[in-house]
């Protein structure tokens, strides 16, 4: 009998996975089509009703309200990265896969390994993944790369029929339909992947020569409900200019701290965009990714918990290009963060579902890292705001608005709230030992600013184009 | 069979930890007569923070004498209790016990075995320390801070580990907010970092790291200290004016002429003693660390030669520990007559502590019942029943840090205002018409540095501008009233200036 109900699983997610819509059409609940739903649109509008009332009758009781709970977030969210920090130095926090494992492992029972390469106006990147994958230490027999190409995208197309592609190179074309996102052309490749585990890259990326190889050792020894081991990401162009050091000191800090602190206590990880590592079949079951929504990286790393998988970070790093100009800087972040918006509202909509699925440690994971950040940039300006009419004006009706407990708190936050995000950036890059960027780490909250612009602007594209994607422009670094 | 431990060792450490700072903070509300000074005054600062005056977000900042974490440290517990310092216990208990702990781990990771007990335990007995755990000073804070210190050093030295420059940073920037009587010591932390720094090898650029990430928590804490006076007080450098006005050389007079005591002095010998022979047989971090023992005697001879010795429980708190700390480190090698290394240090850490006992002076700032802080206040009713016979709109701005702790006894009260900035053309402009006095604390000790005597030096002897002496209050307080001439009288609420 249980042969028979897989093969009908089987069967099933074939006829499933070959529509790259998939997730929306059948569990349209965890997809972000409809962006928000009737019932949140009535709660998102009583509670704008009740903070506007609150601020026309009682001015000041409302603030006040608003400013000690954002200065209570403040000094959580502090302690909480500070202790993700701790957790990510504890043995285990990241899988390690030493030099003498990937020696043993016999070349030819490794199982086929798919690579999905979405590739969208990335003509000038073309070459260097190309080489870049092909640079994996794996059997060439033995890698189903999907070069996956937009079909009206002509440039690109034409550069990669440049190439003599190598051997395990294949190209799937993804046809010109709604929405034309990342996820949406993964999914067409995730239908047509043959190997037992599956990886995506991005154009730009760099993967480490041994990354596949640990990835399979890992797989082979991790829980079996680990479907997904997320590689560390960084930059090979962190020295272009501020914006690329300060990149570099956040993503040090993300990936190498944040994330491995999560993995070290089973947590739910926000998985980055590029170099996850799953099992295909785990995925098909999932449906793959959620083609509406723009970092669908970080909603299948919550969907993978609530469907009782777990995901963990493996000790290798893809290398990257940072944006390096502040105009696409901000266009990837605003993507970004809309993104979070998008899976903050998809996976609220039943709150008390989501506590089931993942349990209170993960319920309270999800608040912090994927409504906290978003909270958090958008609340900021309001803050430094308030600190320049004070720096500048000196206004007395300010001090009324902290209150004994709630400047008390403040004070904390100034002394060691900016300072452990700060701290963690500039421990980051000594870790990754880029030891020249430690000096730069200290400015990032100049970088906050922008961050917070990213917010903001993120929230108004989510109210009025949800699904487009502001795609990132790479090849800077090599144009110069 | 395998012996499985009754618990983890996380468990174990977790568990000594709540059970030793529990028998400090019983000890301490046992003996609630030897409550320090800095005990009471730190509540009382918590507490007018938390009422959200004035004076409360000034006391946070304005002096270096007053640093602003042990009272960031108390404000969770204060904010729950009321009248009696507990949260200063508290706080002093909980740093005494995570000082032991630490030192425990410290002198495990060193090799030092089961003589550690033996350290340990001379560790507790340091009278200082062990008088700061139960009387809410900030000396056991210090320690643990002194401690964490010098373990990155060390880390680092022997073993370039990250973890070991974090410790050292957060150490650096925790004892620049805790307390300036460290900064001595701090500096020969930052020397003893520079030695290695010139002296190891290191990767391109890693150097610049290291110190970047060193230096910054104190830069941080110290410019985050700048940003608040200037945003609260209006001149970002008014916490350390009392340094750079030379009133501290013309104010300053001594409560006793031999403050420190022999054995604290044979106790730095003893660490210098032991940095030179570990800089003889070439043991880098342990020479480290006795010099970092020895350090905060040499800076507490300086402050002595500057008039400025007051307030120094923390520096010889750490000494005395940073003195076993250091037998520790030398007992801890692995190398030829390290057994004999061992006994020696043993014997020589519970010889120290016994002279600690014998000679070392004990602290005498416990808040008696007569003392500025003291909690016999009775005057401070006198004096407001006696202003107000004069005049039902009468105020006395008490001066200093010690009125903080009058306010918040006599709370909620408008006749005695707290005033740390004091100045005469605000006040007269503030309260036209009124009957105003000025109370102002003897210049002795700490009270020297107060604001009040920087602008007007001979304030206690002579009175301030225009102004009438009319009493003496309390503990060596004076009453001055203030003359002005006479307006419409003010219906407006009285606050502070």
């Amino acid at each position: 009998m249980k042969a028979g109900e897989h093969g009908a699983a089987v069967r099933e997610e074939k006829h499933i996975t070959a529509d790259p819509l998939a997730l929306s059409r059948f569990t349209p609940e965890l997809s972000a089509v409809t962006p928000v739903t009737g019932c949140q649109k009535l709660v998102l509008f009583a509670a704008v009703i009740a903070a506007l009332a609150a601020f026309g009758y009682y001015p000041r009781g409302a603030a006040l309200g608003f400013i000690a709970f954002s200065t209570l977030f403040y000094i959580v969210f502090s302690v909480y990265k500070l202790v993700l920090v701790r957790f990510s130095v504890k043995s285990g926090a990241q899988i390690e896969v030493k030099d003498e494992e990937l020696k043993r492992l016999d070349e030819n029972s490794l199982p086929v390994y798919s690579i999905l390469v979405p590739l969208f106006r990335e003509s000038e990147s073309v070459g260097n993944v190309v080489e870049a994958i092909e640079a994996l230490d794996y059997p060439a027999a033995k890698k189903d790369v999907q070069l996956l190409l937009e079909e009206d995208d002509g440039a690109t197309r034409s550069a990669v029929g440049n190439f003599a592609l190598p051997e395990g190179f294949r190209i799937t074309v993804i046809p010109r339909s709604f929405p034309r996102t990342k996820p949406k052309a993964c999914n067409i490749g995730l239908a047509e992947a043959r190997g037992k585990y599956l990886v995506i890259y991005d154009a730009e990326d760099r993967p480490e020569n041994d990354q596949l190889k640990k990835a399979v050792a890992a797989f082979s020894r991790v829980d079996r409900r680990v479907v997904c081991l997320q590689s560390r990401l960084n930059f090979y162009n962190p020295r272009q200019n501020l914006f690329t050091r300060w990149f570099a000191a956040e993503y040090s800090a993300w990936f190498d701290f944040s994330l491995p602190g999560l993995s070290a206590v089973n947590s739910v990880i926000p998985l980055g965009g590029t170099s996850n590592h799953f099992i295909t079949s785990a995925l098909r079951k999932m449906m793959g990714w959620d083609a509406y929504n723009v970092t669908e990286d970080c909603d299948l790393g919550i969907r993978i918990y609530r469907r009782g998988y777990r995901s963990k970070m493996l000790n290798t790093t893809t290398w990257e290009e940072a944006c390096s100009k502040g105009g696409l800087w901000i266009r990837q972040r605003t993507r970004w963060l809309k993104g979070y918006i998008q899976t903050y509202l998809v996976h609220m909509r039943r709150p008390g579902r989501l506590l089931g699925d993942l349990g209170w440690k993960n319920f309270l994971h999800f608040q912090a890292l994927i409504g906290g950040i978003v909270f958090s940039f958008l609340i900021n300006p309001v803050f430094w705001f308030m600190a320049l009419l004070w720096f500048f004006l000196r206004l007395e009706a300010l001090t009324a608005l902290f209150p004994g407990p709630v400047f008390a708190g403040g004070a904390v936050c100034l002394f060691a709230g900016n300072f452990v995000f700060v701290y963690i950036c500039a421990c980051a890059c000594y870790k990754r030992k880029l030891y020249d960027l430690i000096k730069y780490a200290v400015l990032t909250p100049v970088y906050w600013v922008l961050m917070s612009y990213s917010g903001w602007r993120a929230l108004i594209h989510f109210a009025i184009k949800p699904f487009t994607w502001e795609k990132t422009r790479h090849g800077l670094f090599h144009e110069k | 069979m395998k012996n499985r431990p009754l618990c983890s060792p996380r468990l174990l450490y977790w568990g000594a930890a709540v059970l030793v700072s529990g028998v400090f903070l019983t000890a301490g509300l046992y003996r609630t007569a030897t409550v320090s000074r800095t005990a009471v005054l730190n509540e009382a600062v918590c507490r007018q923070l938390l009422s959200g005056s004035t004076a409360g977000r000034q006391a946070l900042v304005a002096s270096v004498w007053h640093p602003p974490f042990p009272v960031l440290f108390r404000l969770p517990a204060a904010a729950a209790t009321r009248g009696f310092p507990l949260s200063s216990l508290l706080v002093s208990a909980v740093f005494g016990a995570a000082a032991l702990v630490l030192t425990e781990r410290v002198l495990r990771k060193w090799g030092a075995g089961r003589i550690r007990y033996i350290l340990l335990a001379a560790f507790a007995l340091n009278p200082l320390f062990l008088k700061g755990c139960i009387s809410g000073s900030v000396s056991p804070s210090a320690v643990f801070l002194t401690v964490l210190t010098a373990y990155g050093l060390s880390e680092w030295t022997r073993h370039r580990r990250l973890k070991g420059i974090i410790y050292m940073g957060l150490g650096i920037a925790g004892l620049a907010g805790v307390s300036f009587q460290m900064y001595g010591w701090l500096a020969a932390v930052a020397v003893m970092l520079a030695i290695d720094l010139t002296a190891g090898s290191y990767e391109r650029g890693q150097r610049e790291g290291v110190l970047v990430l060193t230096l910054f928590p104190p830069v941080y804490v110290l410019a985050v200290w700048v940003l608040g006076n200037w945003l609260v007080m209006g001149d970002p450098l008014y916490f350390i004016r009392s340094l750079t006005s030379g009133q501290l050389a013309s104010q300053v007079r001594f409560a006793s002429d031999d403050p420190v005591g022999a054995g604290y002095y044979l106790a730095g010998g003893l660490c210098a003693a032991l940095a030179l022979l570990c800089a003889v047989r070439s043991k880098q971090a342990p020479g480290f660390t006795a010099l970092l023992a020895a350090a905060p005697v040499v800076s507490v001879l300086w402050m002595n030669a500057r008039g400025i010795l007051w307030g120094w429980e923390p520096v010889l708190a750490s000494a005395g520990s940073m003195c076993v700390l250091a037998l520790g480190h030398v007992s801890g090698g692995r190398a030829a007559g390290g057994k004999m290394a061992a006994v020696i240090s043993a014997a020589a850490a519970l010889g120290v502590v016994a002279s600690l006992w014998l000679w070392g002076s004990a602290p005498s700032e416990a808040a008696g019942k007569d003392g500025p802080a003291g909690a016999d206040l009775d005057w401070v009713t006198d004096l407001k029943r006696r202003v107000l016979t004069c005049s039902r709109h009468a105020a006395v701005f008490a001066c200093g840090y010690d009125s903080l702790i009058f306010a918040d006894k006599a709370k909620p009260d408008s006749v005695v205002i707290p005033s740390l900035d004091f100045d005469f053309d605000r006040v007269r402009t503030a309260y036209p018409g009124r009957r105003l006095y000025v109370l102002v604390p003897r210049p002795e000790g700490v009270n020297s540095a107060e604001s009040v005597f920087r602008r007007h030096r001979r304030f206690y002897d002579r009175g301030g501008e225009r102004t009438l002496a009319a009493g003496r209050w309390g503990d060596g307080w004076r009453l001055f009233e203030i003359i002005q001439a006479p307006r419409p009288l003010s219906s407006g609420p009285v606050s502070s200036p």
